[in-house]
């Protein structure tokens, strides 16, 4: 058993060990003010294939000092969905979203769906997957001690389990919930300006034109085009290499 | 006696001239090219008072740019005096073609004068002419006095001092130079250099000719916009004396030193010619403090008092010095302290017009510092461009400290020493610093449970406990199918605890249980019914270690069990519990002895 977990934990710490120094090297090149190379760095740290909220808080940075307010806006929409609720991004993509042209006024909301947006975005899908793992493990532990207390015995054992069953039901689902969030289909726009058609073909009708940095969900795609919708439900297509996906 | 008799004669014209009034008009020359200056003198003989200003009719395509400029002239001859006032226009010919200056009318005692018609030939703006000597160089002057503009530089960027000088040649008697219309330079701001009040003279020669040479003027000119600038003529008035050879009289007999002693001074105007200076825009990579001084600069800041009471007022001067265009220098940008209260600098400067315009311009800024506590003026940052090495400067001042005291109030008698409460207002924004330690890393682009690791963990605990369980229950049935002793012992307490509830009702029933569950518990693992006898029994249970007490107890429940089955209607409820707890004892009993018997084999 122990053997087993400490070979996932190598296996793990293995495959994630580069990136850190590449992130210690990249604030470094930002602290030296070298944003271009930092930028670099922090990239490189994401096509090692390793992720998290940090590097994509950075690269944010990074790239609003370099005045690419598209792609800072991108990458602070990539951290968000590793972590919703840290102030300092809210305040940075808001200073982000300022040099951006585009204003779109989204739908009326309830305030209560904000506030069930803000206490479920407490937990990250991250967080939220350690938490349901826990508990998973927990139930599991329960319903195993069952195998050696005789029947009739205990009834505050099978309380504790069902207890436990239940919470870890809450939590699958509220990680299910995150999860469908962190899955997304959404993109931004990266280049400055941008049009949008009726059909997959530049020559069809032309309905509005976007600007560096807005953020829309994408829908379908065909080879080249990519079906957008914005925040107040307009459609249209838009050329796939205008846009990148969160 | 010839000559006398001609002296007569003439005399006796001159004064008829001189008894009948007229008006005349001549120019200093009949040829001009476009834009250069041409003299037109009308004189009226006859009188030098009574006569009203001369109307000057049509001038065709010229214009007047001066005058008229009066003089009155006295002569007595013979004894008669005559007199006559003469008129100088200043005109300027416009556009290429002949030009007809009408007759100018003036009125002397009721009467009207008309003057002759003159024709000019004004050529075009280049085109050689014969009235002007020297080539092109010197335009529009006669061959005795030109101006020449001599700019510095012909290219400057914008911002660069180019300084033009105006020199005048001669090579006749000549009157201190009047200037009468300074250049006019559309796209440069101008400066005047000062020159000495005297003229300073040199001896130059110019195409074979000497003349005299005197700067008149010299002007500072930095150019506010970019490309091809020009420099508008410079006109300069003076009066030469009159050559021999220009007579408007061939038959004039004062033209004789004898007669020159009355000093025939003419007026003349000579113009510059036009110049055009390139004006380069300046380069690019400004730093950002860059506002446009263009020079070479030091910049110093300095506050009258380093301690001072709040709200009492404080002087803080920044002073830019060096070479360049001091008046335009722009206002550095400070930023102050949010709790200074502060004026508009006044500007002053102080400007030395040496041969490059160099001197210092202040900013005196006024701070009142509202709210007591160390404070704290930045560092001043100022750029310049510097012509000479072609390369932007920064300049700039450190940061100085101010200590603000309490100060003593704002005067109303008795009234507690305040501070005025503001807004805490913010002077920017920006994005929050970056996040120096990673936390994990997870697969790029994968939520958790697309991830086999996650699936491992999930699964590993569940997977744990259900093997557990089917361990165990596996145990449990395969205890149930083959019998041990203390399974055995298990089951026989379970059916005795069925047989104490039948005790009541059903006696009987308790009876037969209460056996079975003693058989069950005596029977050896895989003997049969008949074996039990006592001797057996005994044998069997001492070999595996039980102590004869406990298997007395269970053998005498045993036989009583077989006694009361013979005599059922005697078998009451109380026997029948007291028979189930006698044999509950006794099983545990044997248990207890049993099982580490049991362990042991």
């Amino acid at each position: 058993m122990k053997i087993i977990l400490s070979c996932i934990l190598l296996l793990v710490l293995t495959v994630y060990a580069d990136p850190v120094a590449t992130f210690d090297e990249a604030v470094r090149l930002y602290d030296a003010k070298d944003f271009a190379g930092a930028a670099g760095a922090f990239e490189a740290v994401l096509s090692e294939g390793a992720a998290n909220y940090e590097t994509y808080f950075n690269l944010g940075n990074t790239y609003f000092r370099l005045n690419q307010f598209g792609k800072a806006i991108l990458n602070y929409e990539r951290a968000s969905r590793y972590r919703q609720n840290d102030p300092e991004l809210r305040q940075n993509l808001a200073e982000a979203r300022r040099h951006i042209v585009d204003r779109i006024e989204p739908p009326i909301r309830l305030v209560i769906w904000d506030w069930v947006d803000q206490f479920r975005q407490k937990l990250g899908l991250f967080q939220l997957s350690v938490l349901a793992l826990i508990l998973g493990a927990f139930s599991a532990i329960l319903v195993a001690v069952r195998a050696f207390v005789a029947q009739g015995r205990g009834d505050w054992l099978r309380r504790a389990r069902t207890g436990s069953i239940a919470l870890f039901a809450l939590s699958a689902v509220w990680y299910i919930w995150a999860a469908a969030d962190f899955g997304r289909a959404e993109a931004v726009v990266l280049v400055e300006k941008v049009d949008v058609y009726s059909a997959p073909d530049s020559g069809s009708k032309q309905l509005f034109t976007l600007h560096e940095g807005t953020k829309v969900a994408k829908r379908q795609a065909v080879s080249g085009w990519t079906n957008i919708r914005l925040v107040d439900g307009r459609e249209g297509w838009i050329s796939a290499s205008s846009i990148d996906g969160i | 006696m010839i000559r006398g008799l001609l002296l007569a004669l003439f005399a006796g014209v001159l004064l008829s001239y001189a008894a009948d009034p007229r008006l005349v008009a001549s120019v200093d020359r009949t040829t001009v090219r476009v834009g250069e200056p041409l003299t037109l003198t009308l004189s009226f003989d006859g009188s030098s008072s009574g006569v009203s200003n001369p109307a000057l009719s049509d001038l065709g395509g010229l214009q007047r740019t001066g005058g008229p400029f009066t003089s009155t002239n006295m002569s007595i001859v013979n004894g008669r005096a005559s007199s006559s006032i003469t008129y100088t226009y200043r005109l300027k010919a416009l556009k290429e073609g002949k030009v007809l200056i009408g007759p100018a009318k003036v009125n002397y005692l009721g009467k009207e004068f008309e003057s002759q018609p003159i024709t000019i030939n004004v050529l075009a703006a280049g085109a050689a002419s014969p009235a002007t000597p020297g080539g092109g160089d010197a335009p529009g002057t006669s061959d005795n006095v030109f101006i020449r503009a001599i700019p510095d530089k012909n290219e400057v960027y914008v911002g660069e001092q180019v300084t033009v000088s105006y020199k005048i040649f001669f090579n006749v008697q000549m009157t201190n130079p009047e200037i009468t219309q300074l250049p006019r330079a559309a796209g440069f701001w101008m400066e005047e250099i000062s020159l000495p009040q005297q003229l300073y003279l040199t001896d130059e020669v110019i195409n074979g000719k000497a003349y005299k040479s005197a700067v008149i003027r010299k002007l500072a000119l930095f150019p506010t916009s970019t490309g091809d600038l020009e420099v508008e003529p410079m006109d300069v008035a003076t009066k030469i004396q009159r050559q021999a050879n220009r007579s408007r009289d061939p038959f004039d007999i004062f033209n004789d030193p004898f007669f020159r002693l009355g000093s025939q001074m003419e007026p003349v105007e000579v113009s510059s010619p036009k110049i055009k200076i390139r004006a380069k825009p300046l380069p690019d990579g400004a730093p950002p403090e860059f506002a446009g001084a263009v020079g070479n600069f030091k910049l110093s800041a300095t506050l009258d008092r380093n301690q001072v009471g709040a709200n009492d007022a404080v002087t803080f001067v920044v002073r830019i010095q060096g070479r360049g265009n001091i008046k335009t220098l722009p206002e550095p940008v400070i930023q102050f302290p949010q709790d200074f209260d502060r004026f508009d600098p006044k500007q002053s400067e102080d400007i030395s017009r040496g041969a490059v315009i160099n001197g210092t311009k202040s900013f005196e800024y006024v701070l009142i510092p509202r709210a007591p506590g160390e404070q704290r003026i930045p560092e001043i940052r100022y750029a310049y461009f510097d012509p000479e090495t072609d390369k932007y400067q920064v300049i700039g001042a450190p940061p100085l400290t101010l200590l603000v005291g309490r100060g003593t109030g704002e005067g109303v008698a008795g009234s507690a020493p305040s501070v005025a409460r503001r807004d805490v207002t913010s002077v920017g924004s920006d994005i929050a610093y970056l996040k120096k330690r990673p936390g994990s890393f997870y697969p790029r682009g994968k939520a958790p449970h697309q991830t086999v690791i996650f699936w491992t963990l999930a699964s590993f605990p569940w997977l744990l406990a259900g093997s557990l369980l089917f361990v165990t229950a596996r145990r449990r049935r395969a205890e149930a199918a083959t019998p041990t002793l203390m399974g055995n012992i298990r089951r026989a307490l379970k059916q005795l605890e069925s047989a104490d509830k039948h005790s009541q009702k059903n006696p009987a029933d308790a009876l037969r249980l209460v056996q079975s569950a003693v058989t069950m518990v005596l029977l050896p693992p895989g003997a049969a019914v008949t074996d039990m006898v006592d001797e057996r029994l005994r044998r069997f249970w001492t070999e595996k270690r039980i102590e004869p007490i406990a298997l007395d107890s269970l053998i005498r429940i045993q036989n009583e069990c077989n006694l009361a089955r013979f005599a059922v209607g005697n078998f009451d409820a109380g026997s029948a519990r007291r028979l189930v707890q006698d044999a509950r004892a006794a099983i545990s009993q044997f248990g207890k002895v049993a099982e580490p018997a049991e362990q042991t084999a």
